[in-house]
């Protein structure tokens, strides 16, 4: 046992040893082996798995008090740089599957913890828009206004493999909201819906299954029908 | 570029989105808004321009790795990419670190603007309300916290430095996390 053990001896970690070390566990300073020791009686206990969680985002905040510095010239490309090189190693490998991105998304959504991605599309049809090599993948991005001119938030499209719709929303009541996406042709398809909480915000992200040319404006429309505000595509 | 520009007016959120998704002018966008953010606080923990530099350049090569798991109920995307840049400094601290941070000059550092673009007001406020929870915090307590957390100290290295034996180290570094923790959640700051 380290010298920062709590326990004496090898007995079984009790919530009080956990609550001794857990500043230090959320913080990261531990060594492997009582990191380990902790982190097991964690797995098998509800209250201090939630204790940890709590102390480790208040530690995690700590990070925002360093102060702000200037990096070396040229660090913004050698990162870009960086980032280009991991990038055409993704290209080069499989084209993963529509529901591998699908997922993805899911999981990004439901990290919201807001709402799960319901895509129904209209024509049970996917079609994936892949740029041709060495091309840049397009981005559209508008504001959501209501008719009053205020804004809720914001709809970015970006079409990589396959067309993503995110939809950020913002001082909505709490209740149930769609995604409704108005086509150039003059359709409209309700995409996605999803619960608001009271905090009355959150961010989603839905595949569609349109060209990115396709879609005139978003908006979000409550259970009701009434359209609550609408990002119109530039 | 027409589509880096709207890329900027992007959240942090919607370009994590874009960049799991392969969007070169996203993880663009994302490097400028918050490399001297990462750079600093790489900086603040290692105080070695080269090495800040190499865990700067680490830390945006994880954030575009794992852009897909990043999860908002957890905390934002700052302080999600700042953890990963904390990480990487300990990591590097325990494998070979001999020398630590003169905690006087880091104290020193802590009062500071941030002029990230994404949600600055946002950001103000947080970093503000977390300088006044850190001052109402006893002297002993606030050495201890940012100690660990800015620097990565352990423990045993908090109580060589402070000349007092660990347990009291532990008890200073508890008690002030756990007062952190309490303001942040009756604050309501503490809410992602």
């Amino acid at each position: 046992m380290s010298e920062q053990s709590a326990r004496p001896d090898d007995r079984p970690v009790t919530c009080d040893d956990f609550d001794a070390s857990v500043a230090e566990l959320a913080l990261e300073i531990l060594d492997a082996r009582e990191r380990d020791v902790l982190m097991t009686h964690a797995s098998t206990c509800e209250r201090c798995t939630t204790e940890l969680q709590q102390m480790s985002a208040a530690a995690d905040r700590l990070t925002l008090l360093a102060p702000e510095g200037e990096p070396p010239v040229g660090f913004e490309q050698r990162v870009m740089d960086s980032l280009a090189v991991r990038q055409q190693r993704r290209r080069r490998s499989p084209v993963r599957p529509w529901m591998s991105v699908a997922a993805t998304l899911v999981l990004f959504a439901v990290g919201l913890s807001v709402g799960l991605l319901v895509h129904r599309d209209s024509n049970n049809s996917t079609r994936v828009t892949q740029p041709a090599t060495g091309q840049q993948p397009s981005l559209r991005y508008a504001d959501l206004v209501d008719s009053a001119g205020s804004e809720h938030g914001s709809v970015s499209l970006v079409a990589g493999r396959e067309l993503v719709l995110t939809m950020s929303v913002a001082h909505l009541d709490q209740g149930r909201y769609h995604c409704v996406v108005h086509l150039t042709d003059g359709t409209t398809h309700d995409v996605a819906s999803w619960p608001v909480g009271a905090e009355g915000s959150g961010i989603w992200a839905v595949p569609i299954a349109n060209t990115i040319a396709d879609v005139r404006a978003v908006s979000v429309v409550n259970d009701r029908g009434l359209t609550l505000a609408t990002a119109t595509l530039p | 570029m027409m589509w880096t520009s709207h890329a900027q007016r992007l959240d942090d959120g919607a370009l994590l989105s874009a960049m799991a998704l392969g969007d070169q002018s996203a993880g663009e966008v994302f490097v400028r808004r918050h490399q001297r953010l990462v750079y600093g606080l790489a900086f603040t923990m290692c105080r070695d321009n080269r090495l800040a530099e190499d865990l700067s350049q680490q830390t945006f090569e994880r954030v575009w790795k794992h852009a897909e798991s990043y999860d908002p109920r957890r905390a934002s995307v700052r302080v999600w990419m700042l953890t990963i840049t904390r990480r990487l400094c300990i990591d590097v601290f325990r494998a070979n670190r001999s020398q630590p941070t003169d905690p006087f000059e880091l104290m020193s550092l802590l009062p500071h603007d941030r002029q990230s673009v994404e949600d600055l007001g946002i950001a103000r406020t947080e970093v503000a309300k977390l300088r006044e929870i850190l001052a109402a915090l006893p002297e002993e307590q606030r050495r201890a916290l940012i100690f660990a957390s800015l620097a990565g100290h352990t423990t045993a290295e908090i109580a060589r430095m402070e000349n007092i034996p660990i347990g009291t180290a532990k008890t200073r570094l508890r008690t002030a996390l756990m007062r952190v923790r309490r303001e942040l959640i009756e604050t309501g700051a503490g809410d992602v």
